[in-house]
């Protein structure tokens, strides 16, 4: 089955850090992979890199069996890739319920001006199913009409999962979901995913520092230190290399 | 080659008065982080208070240079700093703008209420004149006060280098900026280190505008529209040192000096000239603001200990109680009824005209809220689309026969396709850049796009006549009136079916978060492009009612500062709703026609109460009366609650919105430990919806 | 010690205390406050309740600056130079304060002696040095200025472990002239390699402290559980 991302090469340079050092990694269809590694190994960066908010300086990304270098990030998330952010990046003066329908209109191109102008933009019925079946999903049904800035951060990494998932993305890149959760936040979380994961076919690219909640969520994992990938296979076999051990417990032993 | 010569010298002065105005932008912006826009005004405000002291006071020129320089300057800059810069040091580059533009408008305005408003000729120069020809260069005559600008320039700029290059002070100024927490660990008082960049600044202000006084033959304070040039060349100069080297700055401004009068050279008189000589420091401006990479990412390096500020507080969210809504809905609606009623009635003749104008005005603010407040960007030109609406239907009217009404539209359609070029220009640009190239494009209309005969019309201005439709003639001004009414209506439906369909929902999220945004697919230029092409329009449809109503009008009354009056007192009363562009439509007018009855002196006082207003923007993003309207909502919400519970009815809004955040806690594990009370609660790390959350 | 931004409790009851010329281990994984920590010792961020005392004196409502011309030097988490100013003004900066600007031009020279690698980019901007470059830097900054406790803050973020070497060096140079140290890491190995004693930080309380040699130990069972580091 062809691969609905395939990264080849590609390598980041900035302040005169080598972010990313010739970084290749592939997902299929519906598979979840697990990207791991210490602070400042890159993760982000590559996500920067193939939601397209940053420029590689060499290699290139394939998506869907498409090359998409120099396609814009908002095409990009047009094209299937839908994205959540270690740093919150929801919109404060919005409702849960209106992220979802932003997410919803956008993916489906009815954001048109005209329509505006004519009072065509309310919320039709089919729309509204489909926007509840997402609230639904990630449990938010009860806080569909609160404004977002009064949101915990718990529940606004919900919203934000929620907000890509009504893009309906081929693939889902999910930064540090759990960071800044506490336990029982993290496991709600990682089960959404996984049952999002598996229902609708989605593939995930999960950064994540908690290795329990990766070990929950994914099918495989790729381990990426100092810019590049050190380690790639199962969870437990890779945590199991010694190489891997170093680079997260330090290479003083 | 001497005749050549001949223009290059002169150039140099001229140069140098550019100079001290863009190496103050580059110095201000270097040791404490704003662009301060106001620093030709507090040039200005010193260069009165030199001429006051020399002139009427009899103080000797050294005296005098003392007491405003060196020691009124300072004092001045450190106010500024500790009552306004320094609470927002940490904010982001729109709450800094907004408060250099509410000074910028301030201070001006200010002097003559406090020395009086007579204008001033032939203002003393500090130290060699005018009238005398020092010495002769290459067959060229150089004259006292072109020495006295080139050597004291020189000098001063000589002595700001090796300054900040080589004296620690300078050096931690430039720290500061960088990271005042940085700093601190460095066993660095932050606090002081920024005060005295201030009042550095400031004195650098003061001796700009004495060294500036003898350039202008006319000291006027009610009009200090001199420095308008001087201002465009600074910014220019400051641009193409992308802000931070001193020494391109100082080249880039004798460059243009000598470049304008190089071109009058070769351009003497004609069309060519006007389009050339005027044209060029705007073609340079606005080419670099838009082709600098630089510029791209200014104020744009990350604080590296900005992780230790708490979170932003969260934006006030609307908070008025659902049951509020049906009777406010119908009290909007007699209010309107009662004021068209008495509009065409009982009010005095006299009293029409202002509330024409405020309906005019309200217009045309309409276009800042859709700007500034939907889309959170901070346009300083819309009284240059206002313009072009009014020149439009004005000359088509005269040239065309077209009816007023109709030129109006084709006015509002010229001015839509300006602003869509306007920010397709500014495509890659945002924040303090695309701000600045609106300000470019008002100083470009205000001096020369304004000026010829087919645009604003030379000397007499254009007359825009009355609509006549028909048998329905709107000459009177109580008939105006209700023509002003339905227009303005008729763009209130439109920015509010905007701001409540899917646009107003995807420019909230632009606003809120632009990464968010567009990883859901959302085109954030073609969303730009469309709210600034809405905003001219509108601005260009109540521009042409403006110049209906006051015809004839000239590009006197569309010049910059009214573009920055503008913002001001939209974001003073609220950008980001609807009735906060009414609000200060009508408050505008209707305060500025009650100063007509006070001393002339005091004429300049409605813009400085809404600059004092804009000054709080950065504790207030969402508009003094607005904040003030939401404490009462919140009141009236409580009292209600309260009512409610007496009762025992569950009471809506509020509490369902506490409840809700309590679940929230509850669903996912309580996030937020010490909980949030009610929908002003706080949310843990979120950005904040203040204009420009990014800056 | 507690501290709190806003309303978002970071801290919950943290003591421990650093005595002279040791160093101390502050472990912890991502988000378990240990930056906080450094940050409430240096006074950048106020503490809600609790107090801070640095030689016996009571600096939790000292300012920023006062704590840093104490001798306490916050080497700080990622980026802890000024980007815009080049390499010799950054320690200019670091040092005039602390030596004086009579000894300031020996400090310097002293730097660059130990330092080479910076003597070779004296007047290059200190945002375009490698992250590592941009470490020793600060360390630079902070070995000349006679420090009394130095708080440094993952030392080791984002570096290779041959760059890490070398800063690590740059500490061991630094305690060996007396200062007390108090490293902030997520390399468990290569903070203990050094210390005298560990603190464990979970979700903003002390978990465990201890001689060095049980806190690898500690770690592996806090990892276990899911609390744990990588990172």
């Amino acid at each position: 089955m062809a691969d609905i991302l395939r990264i080849s090469e590609v390598s980041v340079r900035f302040g005169g850090i080598q972010a990313l050092d010739h970084v290749s990694l592939s997902v299929a269809p519906g598979e979840a992979v697990g990207l791991v590694g210490p602070n400042g190994a890159g993760k982000t960066t590559l996500f920067d890199c193939i939601s397209g908010r940053r420029r590689p300086s060499g290699g290139s990304v394939t998506f869907d069996g498409r090359s998409i270098d120099g396609v814009p990030g908002y095409k990009r998330a047009r094209l299937g890739i839908g994205r959540t952010f270690q740093r919150l990046e929801v919109f404060p003066e919005l409702t849960v319920r209106e992220h979802i329908i932003v997410a919803e209109r956008a993916h489906r191109g009815v954001g048109a001006l005209w329509r505006d102008l004519l009072n065509l933009s309310r919320v039709r019925p089919e729309e509204q199913e489909r926007v509840d079946a997402i609230l639904d999903l990630v449990g938010l049904d009860h806080l569909a009409d609160v404004p977002v800035a009064a949101l915990g951060l718990g529940t606004c990494r919900l919203v934000e999962l929620g907000r890509a998932l009504a893009c309906e993305p081929k693939l889902l890149l999910a930064d540090e979901p759990s960071s800044g959760l506490d336990h029982n936040e993290t496991d709600s979380l990682a089960m959404v995913l996984r049952v999002v994961q598996r229902e609708r076919a989605m593939a995930v690219l999960l950064v994540e520092h908690d290795l329990q909640m990766v070990a929950k969520s994914v099918d495989r994992i790729v381990v990426l230190d100092i810019g590049k990938v050190i380690a790639e296979g199962r969870f437990d076999e890779v945590l199991a290399q010694p190489g891997v051990r170093e680079a997260y417990l330090g290479a003083g032993a | 080659m001497s005749t050549l010569l001949g223009y290059v010298l002169p150039g140099i002065p001229y140069g140098c008065d550019f100079a001290l105005m863009a190496v103050g932008l580059v110095i201000t912006f270097r040791t404490t982080g704003v662009f301060n826009l106001a620093f030709g005004a507090q040039a200005f405000g010193a260069a009165f208070v030199f001429d006051l002291l020399v002139r009427s006071e009899g103080l000797p020129v050294w005296a005098a240079f003392v007491l405003s320089v060196l020691l009124l300057s300072p004092a001045v800059g450190l106010v500024l700093d500790r009552f306004l810069f320094s609470r927002i040091a940490t904010t982001n580059m729109t709450a800094k703008i907004v408060s250099s533009v509410g000074l910028l408008i301030a201070i001006p305005q200010l002097l003559p209420i406090l020395f009086g408003g007579s204008p001033r000729e032939n203002p003393p120069s500090l130290w060699l004149d005018q009238a005398h020809v020092e010495f002769r260069l290459f067959g060229t005559a150089v004259n006292g006060s072109e020495v006295s600008t080139t050597v004291i320039t020189l000098g001063a700029v000589a002595a700001l280098l090796l300054f900040l290059r080589l004296s620690p002070a300078g050096l931690e100024m430039r720290a500061v900026v960088e990271s005042r927490r940085l700093a601190q660990l460095q066993g660095i008082d932050s606090g002081k280190v920024a005060a005295s960049a201030w009042a550095l600044s400031s004195v650098m202000a003061g001796l700009a505008g004495v060294l500036l006084l003898p350039l202008s033959n006319v000291l006027n304070p009610t009009n200090p529209l001199q420095f308008t040039g001087l201002l465009v060349a600074g910014l220019t100069a400051a641009a193409l040192a992308r802000m931070r080297s001193i020494g391109v700055a100082f080249g880039a401004a004798i460059g243009l000096g000598v470049a304008q009068e190089v071109l009058e050279l070769y351009f003497p008189n004609g069309a060519l000239h006007t389009a050339s000589v005027n044209a060029f420091p705007f073609i340079v401006l606005v080419g670099t603001l838009v082709g600098s990479k630089s510029l791209r990412s200014l104020g744009f390096r990350a604080d590296p200990m900005a992780g230790v500020d708490p979170p932003p507080p969260p934006p006030s969210v609307s908070i008025r109680d659902p049951r509020l809504d049906v009777p406010m809905k119908w009290g909007f609606r007699a209010l309107i009824v009662a004021f068209v009623v008495s509009g065409l009635t009982w009010v005095p003749g006299y009293w029409v005209t202002p509330l024409d104008a405020g309906l005019v005005y309200s217009t045309i603010f309409l276009s800042v809220t859709l700007i500034t407040g939907a889309s959170g960007q901070l346009s300083l030109c819309q009284a240059s689309f206002a313009g072009v609406g009014a020149f439009a239907a004005g000359q088509l009217a005269a040239h065309f026969g077209l009816p007023v009404l109709l030129g109006a539209v084709v006015g509002g359609l010229m001015a839509a396709v300006l602003g869509a070029v306007l920010a397709l220009l500014a495509a890659r640009i945002s924040g303090l850049i695309l701000t600045l190239l609106t300000l470019a494009f008002a100083l470009m209309a205000d001096t020369f796009l304004f000026q010829y005969s087919w645009s604003g019309g030379s000397g007499t201005g254009v007359s825009v006549p009355r609509p006549v439709m028909g048998s329905i003639d709107f000459t009177s001004n109580r008939a105006f009136l209700v023509l002003a009414l339905v227009v303005l209506l008729l763009c209130i439906l439109l920015v509010a079916l905007v701001q409540r369909g899917t646009t107003g929902r995807f420019l909230a999220a632009m606003r809120g978060s632009e990464p968010g945004a567009a990883s859901l697919g959302i085109n954030l230029l073609r969303a730009r492009v469309t709210v600034f092409a809405m905003s001219a329009g509108i601005a260009g449809v109540g521009g042409a009612m403006f110049g209906s109503l006051y015809s004839p009008v000239s590009a006197d009354s569309f010049v910059y500062e009214i573009s920055l009056a503008f913002v001001v007192v939209v974001i003073t009363t609220g950008s980001r709703r609807i009735e906060g562009a009414v609000q200060a439509g009508m408050s505008f007018a209707i305060i500025q026609f009650l100063f007509t009855y006070a001393p002339s002196r005091f004429q300049g006082l409605t813009p400085i109460l809404f600059a004092f207003g804009a000054l709080n923007y950065a504790q207030h993003p969402e508009g003094m009366v607005e904040y003030q309207k939401s404490r009462w909502m919140m009141r009236v919400s409580r009292l209600l609650a309260r009512v409610d519970g007496r009762r025992g009815t569950a009471p809506t809004a509020l509490a369902a919105g506490a409840a809700g955040n309590g679940m929230a806690g509850g669903v996912v594990g309580g996030s937020a430990p010490n909980g949030a009370p009610g929908l002003a609660g706080s949310p843990v790390g979120l950005s904040s919806g203040v204009v420009s959350p990014r800056g | 010690m507690n501290a709190s931004y806003s309303t978002y409790r970071a801290l919950f009851d943290v003591s421990f205390s650093v005595p002279a010329g040791t160093i101390v281990a502050l472990l912890g994984a991502n988000g378990a406050g240990k930056s906080t920590v450094a940050r409430v010792a240096t006074g950048l961020v106020a503490a809600t309740s609790g107090k801070v005392l640095v030689g016996g004196r009571d600096v939790t409502r000292t300012a920023a600056h006062r704590i840093a011309r104490m001798g306490v030097f916050h080497v700080p988490e990622g980026r802890g130079v000024f980007a815009d100013l080049d390499v010799e003004e950054n320690l200019r900066l670091a040092l005039r304060r602390r030596v004086g600007a009579r000894h300031l031009a020996e400090a310097m020279e002293r730097a660059y002696t130990t330092f080479p690698v910076l003597a070779a980019r004296r007047h290059q901007q200190a945002g375009t040095l490698s992250g590592g470059e941009q470490r020793i830097l600060s360390l630079a900054g902070v070995l000349e200025a006679a420090p009394k406790l130095v708080i440094a803050d993952e030392l080791s973020l984002g570096l290779a472990p041959v760059i890490v070497d070398g800063v690590y060096e740059g500490l061991k140079a630094i305690h060996a002239r007396g200062a007390a140290l108090l490293v902030v890491e997520q390399q468990v190995d290569r903070a203990l390699s050094l210390a005298t004693h560990a603190v464990l930080l979970a979700r903003g309380a002390v978990h465990w402290q201890g001689p060095p040699q049980q806190a690898r130990a500690e770690m592996e069972e806090l990892l276990a559980a899911g609390y744990a580091p990588p990172v």
